[in-house]
């Protein structure tokens, strides 16, 4: 018991800074990850708070126009005649309500309320993929 | 040879402040992480709960107490008020105006005042043929 007191040897100089320097980058590390992931989530939920807010908007002003031509005025923008009537209001800079209603006086029937997309769209033709016909 | 007792405990006494003030600062970034997180998950709560409530009313015309009835929640003055998982919204009935129908929706997180999300939304006065 002795022998093994007197050899005990104590732990170098530096070896704690080591350490806290591990733990400190770790902690560093996690930290900013955590804030990363955490203000793209914020981003998304902006982004779809924005989409739906901006939806509603349309959908108001699309309602404001059915209201006109229920009263019998053709706002500008109405394309159609004879009670059938097309229009649409823009949603976003990619997006569009399209509508489509039969106004009958008062009476009304929506045939088509549907946001639709109006970006341009452009296939990937990089990939050599099947195109449904034989060889 | 002198010893390196003191030189050691100089050097963890450091280790121990860096590591404290380090720590101290990275418990702040994981707080406010936390908080922005749980901000935004009230918000896309709330975004969810208004868009409910706005889809019902219009589908029952513009009649909050219809909708009431038929969803759930209370009416009061006009006033139709729905509890969320996450807190209250409530739909407040506008006037009618050239054949429009307006309403706003509000979003309220459990625990807070203001509203988180608020919509406005629109039906014909009258129902479809």
């Amino acid at each position: 018991m002795r022998e093994r007191r007197g050899s005990f040897a104590p732990p170098a100089v530096g070896g704690s800074s080591l350490l806290v320097i591990f733990a400190v980058l770790c902690l560093t590390v996690f930290a900013m990850l955590s804030l990363a992931t955490v203000q793209a989530d914020r981003r998304t939920a902006d982004a779809s708070a924005q989409a739906v807010a901006d939806y509603y908007a349309a959908d108001a002003q699309a309602e404001a126009v059915l209201a006109r031509l229920r009263s019998g005025t053709v706002p500008e923008g109405v394309e159609g005649a004879g009670g059938d009537f097309s229009y649409a209001v823009p949603i976003s800079d990619t997006q569009e309500l399209q509508v489509e209603v039969r106004v009958d006086g008062a009476n009304y029937t929506v045939l088509r309320w549907q946001a639709v997309s109006t970006a341009d769209w452009q296939p990937d033709e990089t990939l050599d993929v099947w195109d449904g016909g034989g060889e | 040879m002198r010893s390196k007792a003191p030189l050691l405990l100089m050097e963890q006494l450091i280790m121990v402040l860096v590591f404290a003030l380090a720590a101290a600062v990275c418990v702040q970034a994981f707080v406010l992480s936390d908080r922005i997180s749980r901000r935004s998950a009230a918000r896309d709560q709330a975004v969810i709960a208004a868009e409910s409530m706005a889809e019902q009313w219009k589908a029952c015309g513009g009649d909050a107490a219809k909708a009431a009835a038929a969803y759930g929640g209370s009416v009061e003055q006009g006033l139709w008020t729905k509890n969320y998982d996450g807190g209250e919204v409530s739909l407040l009935g506008g006037t009618d105006e050239g054949g429009l129908r307006t309403a706003s929706v509000d979003a309220v997180a459990a625990g807070d005042t203001e509203a988180v999300y608020s919509l406005t939304v629109a039906c014909q006065a009258e129902a479809e043929s």
